[in-house]
C-alpha cells in the first residue's frame, strides 16, 4: 500500500504547491516552495540520466558478450560513452577536445539524421497525396494548392493562387489546428487534474 | 479581471465538474465513449506481431515531460499486459531519463498483473539518449517489428522514425497534442490519436468509471470553450460593426 500511496501523496502536493504558486497572489514562503519542487525535479532527472546510463551500460555489454547483431556497434558507443564522460569530467565540457568531439563528430551525425527528413517527407506525401477517394482527393487538391502557391511558377500558372494557398493555410488550416490544440488543452487539464487527484495511475503501472 | 484570475476561474470550475462527474459515474454507469479507431487497431497490431513472431515496439519521444508522456504511460501499461498475454516481445525505447524509470516500472508492473513477471526482461527497456532517432533507426534494422507504437511528445523526429517504420512493415500507430507533427504522424501511420484522443486513451482502454466521468467534463469543457468562442466572435463583430456605424452617422 506505502509503495502506491506515497507517489499518490508526493504527486498531490507538488502539483497542489506549483498550482499554488502560479495562480495565488504573491507569496514569499509559497514562492521559495514551489521554486524548491522544480529544482527538485531538476535533481531527480539528473539521477534518472544515471540510471539511463546505466542501463545503456548493461545493455550494449550484454549486446557485445551475446554477440549479438550490430555488436561492433555496441562497441563504438560504449567507447564514447567513456571517453566523452572521461573528458568531460577531467577536462570540463569547454575544453577543446570536447568541444571538438561535439562539433565534428555530434553534430554531422546528428544533421546527417535530421536531413533524412527531406527524403521521409517525399515518400510519406507520395503515399498520402494519391488518389483513392474523396477525402484523399480533397488532401491531394489542398496540397497541390498550397505548393504550387508558394513558388514563383504557381503564380504564372494562376495570379490568385498564391491568394488561395494563403487563405487555405490561414483558415481552414488555423481553424483545424486551434480546435485540435483547444481539444488538446483540455485533455491535457483533465488527466493532470486526474494525476494530482490520485485517480490516473497509469504511471504507477495500474491498479485502483 | 486579468488573465490569470480568469485561467484560475476556469480551472477551479473544470476542477469542481469534473469531480462532480467523477462521483456521479464512478460506478461507470453505462456511459457511451465514442469508438476510437487507433486505441481499437492496438490489439489489432500485437495480435499481427503475435501470429508473425516478431517483435512489438513502443517509442517514447524525445519531446518534453509532459501530460502527453503521462498518456503514454497508460497506452504502454495496455501495450505491455497484452504483449505479457500473448508472450510477444516488447522493447520499448525512450529518450527521457524521467519517463525511462517509470516506464520500466509500468512494463514490470503489467508483467506482474499477468502473472508473467519471469518473462519481463530489463534488456527490453532501451534508454537512448542522445542518438535517440539513430538508435530507433538502428532497431528498426535489427529487430523485425510486427507493431511500431509511437505516442508521446514528438518534434522533428516524428516523421523520420513514423515513415521508416513504414518501411518495416510493421501496423504503426501513433498519437500526439502537438499539432505541427499530426500531419507528420498522420501521413506515415496507419492509425494516429489526434489532440484530446492521447489523454483520454488511458480512460478508454481502462473503462474506469470515475475516469469516465473526468472524460464527460472534459467534453463539457469542450462545448463551453466553443460557446464561448462563438459569443466572443459575435460580440466582437457586432460591437465592431456598431462603432463603425456611430463613426459614419457622426459624419
Amino acid at each position: 500500500m506505502t509503495r502506491r500511496t506515497v507517489p499518490l501523496i508526493i504527486g498531490f502536493l507538488a502539483g497542489t504547491i506549483v498550482l499554488g504558486k502560479y495562480f495565488l497572489p504573491q507569496n514569499a514562503f509559497l514562492d521559495s516552495l514551489g521554486t524548491d519542487v522544480v529544482n527538485w525535479r531538476t535533481i531527480v532527472a539528473a539521477f534518472a540520466l544515471g540510471l539511463g546510463a546505466v542501463n545503456l551500460l548493461g545493455t550494449h555489454t550484454m549486446r557485445i558478450a551475446r554477440k549479438e547483431k550490430g555488436w561492433d556497434a555496441s562497441i563504438v558507443l560504449l567507447a564514447s560513452l567513456v571517453t566523452f564522460t572521461a573528458i568531460g569530467l577531467f577536462k570540463g565540457t569547454t575544453s577543446p577536445v570536447y568541444q571538438w568531439g561535439f562539433n565534428y563528430l555530434y553534430q554531422p551525425i546528428y544533421s546527417g539524421i535530421s536531413s533524412l527528413l527531406a527524403f521521409m517527407i517525399t515518400s510519406a506525401s507520395y503515399r498520402s497525396f494519391r488518389f483513392k477517394d474523396w477525402q484523399s482527393g480533397v488532401l491531394m487538391l489542398g496540397a497541390v494548392i498550397v505548393m504550387l502557391g508558394q513558388v514563383g511558377i504557381g503564380e504564372l500558372l494562376f495570379r490568385g493562387l498564391p491568394a488561395v494557398s494563403s487563405w487555405i493555410m490561414a483558415v481552414p488550416n488555423t481553424a483545424g489546428m486551434r480546435g485540435i490544440a483547444i481539444g488538446g488543452a483540455l485533455g491535457a487539464i483533465a488527466l493532470s487534474l486526474r494525476v494530482i487527484l490520485g485517480l490516473e495511475r497509469g504511471y504507477l503501472g495500474g491498479g485502483q | 479581471m486579468d488573465n490569470k484570475t480568469i485561467a484560475f476561474c476556469f480551472l477551479v470550475a473544470f476542477a469542481l465538474s469534473s469531480l462532480y462527474a467523477m462521483r456521479r459515474n464512478s460506478t461507470g454507469s453505462g456511459i457511451p465513449i465514442r469508438r476510437v479507431p487507433g486505441l481499437d487497431a492496438i490489439d489489432e497490431a500485437i495480435g499481427r506481431a503475435t501470429e508473425m513472431g516478431r517483435t512489438s515496439l513502443f517509442v517514447i519521444p524525445a519531446g518534453a515531460f509532459d501530460a502527453q508522456a503521462f498518456a503514454a504511460f497508460d497506452i504502454l501499461g495496455y501495450v505491455a499486459r497484452q504483449t505479457a498475454k500473448y508472450d510477444t516481445k516488447l522493447l520499448v525505447v525512450n529518450a527521457l531519463p524521467e519517463a525511462h524509470t517509470i516506464a520500466t516500472e509500468v512494463v514490470r508492473q503489467a508483467y506482474l498483473a499477468e502473472g508473467k513477471e519471469k518473462s519481463f526482461s530489463q534488456d527490453s527497456m532501451r534508454f537512448l539518449s542522445g542518438g535517440f532517432t539513430a538508435g530507433v533507426l538502428g532497431i528498426y534494422e535489427r529487430e523485425p517489428i510486427g507493431a511500431n507504437f509511437l505516442f508521446g511528445s514528438f518534434f522533428f523526429e516524428s516523421l523520420t522514425l513514423a515513415e521508416a517504420g513504414q518501411k518495416t512493415g510493421a501496423i504503426q500507430v501513433s498519437g500526439t497534442a502537438n499539432t505541427h507533427q499530426l500531419p507528420f504522424l498522420v501521413a506515415a501511420c496507419d492509425y494516429t490519436l489526434i489532440g484530446e484522443e492521447i489523454y483520454a486513451a488511458g480512460t478508454y482502454l481502462s473503462r474506469n468509471g470515475a475516469q469516465i466521468g473526468s472524460l464527460v467534463a472534459q467534453e463539457v469543457g469542450k462545448y463551453l470553450s466553443i460557446a464561448a468562442m462563438i459569443l466572443g466572435s459575435l460580440y466582437f463583430t457586432f460591437r465592431s460593426v456598431f462603432q463603425a456605424s456611430q463613426t459614419i452617422g457622426g459624419r
